[in-house]
């Protein structure tokens, strides 16, 4: 029994933790399953390779109550515990009610096989919060800021004419399914602005202009809050680029404010806080 | 005889397709994604060897996932309101497998029942579909489970396989299928039948064991109030992949939309495993948890349905395995319930 397995089942027979909350073998090649155990005999389907790509941070919002005393445990990567680290910045979480398995991660793969596109520019394989590691920490290599970015800046050299036809080709295909908003850590709206009726904010239809309202909306409410999980384009079965969209956003938020979302605990979101010294230019 | 020999290959047989003036939809891959569009060149057509199944499934040119049903315009105290009709085009979607093809008969019954559905029954009239044998499965499929098989006939007005020797060739199943290939270039009748390549047999096997639907229905007939449901939905993270790429599920809403003073009454695709679906305007919610709006889907896919109109809501096309983002796998659920 590997360590994970025995951190698991520790954890559930000692009752530290109501689950816990992991992955498990899938029934299809390369795709793994989430599972969230509550007794220890479970401990030993808990699994971690390089398909774990899924970031089970989103459960820890979402009907999965975390009504206990208990702690939750929860299996995260380096790039998941940044999500934890927002939830906790946006009063989402506290420290206390989340018991993190750490694991240093040497990156995960996309659903074709290849190395996931949050992997290339990763500077997060240790998580920067954990109750417990699995695995030695991972030495971070710096990363190239030009190949960080490169494919924001492809889309930056566009013209506006050329990239408006780029994102409405791309948009055209979404069938508003919702994966996108589901998969997503930091969409833990009790109610989503799109379900909203009384106005209809965004059209709910998907022709052009629904489909262009809702991804421009979600990516404006995501602004200064994603941290590059990818978990968006990855339940994406239309492959709309939805991290680029989320990326680009995530760079002009550095370029603004120094900020990047979910590595600091202490540091306040850009865009939930006033500073006297805040560049207003478009306000003139 | 019901057998044709097809002179060329498949690209041929599409641009004598083309050649007929009607609208052919096939698979194509745009954008990155494998899905039915109409089509105007052989050339923008995936092979069949291309695909095991497209991401989209062909529902959506029967029902597409918006689609206006009234015009209407306010102006002061006056309100014009215009009925949309169908359009008339001649259709002939081409390259579809069997599950998919199977699937409209599924969805016939539901958007011709009590209220019968113009748009969906016009588009079924004018269109003449032409399957495809699959020669090879993945992982997710599991048709067996509802007695279709990789060269089933079911939905199909022509189906197009490959015979012994590795050659397409055309079997008709209606008289719609029989007036189109008759009159196809490159198509020529054979006087006896034609025997299909063991291929489909071998396929056959490598799909997923058969689901016991029956037993699986008798527990759903008894376990409502089941745990089992909140254990196996945990995981559902409440997205509708499942229902948007699922050839059969058919649920929509209806929205009015306006701008400024004129717009539109859309049908709107629309999926149980959102909270908003059964949400009522009191605010009261009966699937107010997702392992009740998750036990509707396997209800609705075995028992509902079934009970209604005799046949399953699904037809193991595979796709929600596939898409699943957490790999909620709906085989391996109905499984699970008559061990539980």
């Amino acid at each position: 029994m590997s360590t994970l397995n025995q951190i698991v089942k520790e954890l559930l027979q000692s009752g530290k933790v109501s689950s816990a909350i992991g992955y498990a073998e899938g029934t299809i090649p390369g795709k793994v399953q989430t599972i969230i155990a509550k007794t220890p005999e479970q401990a030993e389907k808990f699994i971690f390779n390089s398909f774990c790509v899924n970031n089970l941070v989103t459960y820890l919002t979402r009907g999965f109550k975390l009504t206990g005393e208990k702690p939750v445990a929860v299996v995260v990567k380096g790039c998941d515990a940044r999500s934890i680290i927002a939830l906790i910045q946006e009063n989402q979480l506290t420290r206390e009610q989340v018991y993190i398995i750490g694991v240093a991660c040497n990156g995960v793969k996309d659903k074709d096989g290849n190395e996931a596109v949050k992997c290339r520019a990763c500077q997060s394989h240790t998580p920067a919060v954990y109750d417990t590691l699995v695995g030695e920490p991972v030495e971070e290599k710096p990363v190239n800021p030009a190949e960080a970015f490169k494919d924001v800046e492809k889309l930056e050299s566009m013209s506006v004419s050329e990239r408006w036809e780029f994102w409405n080709k791309e948009f055209e295909k979404c069938i508003r399914c919702y994966a996108c908003r589901q998969a997503c850590p930091l969409c833990y709206c009790e109610r989503c602005v799109v379900d909203k009726t009384t106005p209809q904010w965004i059209d709910s239809s998907a022709h052009p202009v629904g489909n262009l309202s809702w991804h421009i909306t979600r990516a404006f409410h995501l602004a200064g809050r994603c941290t590059g999980c990818g978990e968006c384009e990855r339940a994406c079965h239309q492959n709309i680029p939805l991290g680029l969209l989320n990326k680009k956003m995530s760079k002009e938020i550095f370029k603004n404010f120094g900020y990047r979302a979910g590595k600091d605990m202490n540091a306040k979101p850009p865009l939930t806080e006033f500073k006297i010294e805040d560049k207003e230019e478009f306000i003139r | 005889m019901n057998y044709y020999r097809i002179s060329a290959g498949y690209k041929e047989l599409i641009e004598a397709l083309l050649k007929t003036g009607a609208s052919i939809i096939a698979p194509v891959l745009y954008n990155k994604v494998s899905m039915f569009r109409k089509i105007s060149s052989a050339d923008e057509v995936l092979m069949p060897e291309e695909y095991i199944n497209t991401v989209r499934s062909a529902k959506e040119k029967f029902f597409p996932v918006t689609e206006p049903l009234v015009k209407f315009k306010i102006e002061g105290k006056d309100i014009q309101v215009r009925d949309i009709e169908p359009d008339e085009a001649q259709t002939i979607i081409v390259g579809l497998r069997p599950c998919d093809a199977a699937a409209f008969n599924t969805l016939d019954l539901l958007f011709s029942y009590e209220y019968k559905d113009k748009f969906y029954i016009k588009r079924r009239e004018n269109t003449t579909i032409i399957s495809v044998a699959c020669s090879k499965c993945d992982e997710a499929c599991f048709c067996t489970s509802f007695g279709i098989m990789p060269d089933s006939l079911e939905g199909s007005d022509i189906q197009l396989k490959t015979d012994q020797d590795g050659k397409y060739y055309a079997e008709t199943v209606t008289e719609k299928g029989k007036e189109l290939a008759s009159k196809l270039e490159g198509l020529k009748a054979s006087e006896t039948e034609i025997k299909s390549a063991s291929i489909y047999s071998e396929v056959k096997k490598k799909i997923r064991q058969p689901l016991e639907t029956d037993k699986i229905k008798s527990w759903l007939d008894n376990n409502f109030d089941s745990n089992f449901w909140d254990e196996y939905s945990a995981r559902c993270l409440g997205c509708a992949s499942c229902a948007f790429l699922c050839p059969t599920c058919h649920c929509f809403d209806i929205v009015d939309e306006m701008h400024y003073n004129k717009g539109f009454r859309r049908k709107n695709w629309d999926a149980c495993q959102f909270p908003v679906f059964t949400k009522h305007s009191s605010g009261h919610n009966p699937r107010d948890i997702q392992s009740k709006r998750y036990r509707q889907r396997v209800m609705h896919k075995f028992k509902y349905f079934s009970e209604r109109f005799n046949k399953p809501l699904c037809t193991g096309c595979g796709r929600c395995v596939r898409a699943c983002p957490v790999n909620l796998d709906i085989y391996e659920v109905a499984s699970a319930t008559v061990k539980y």
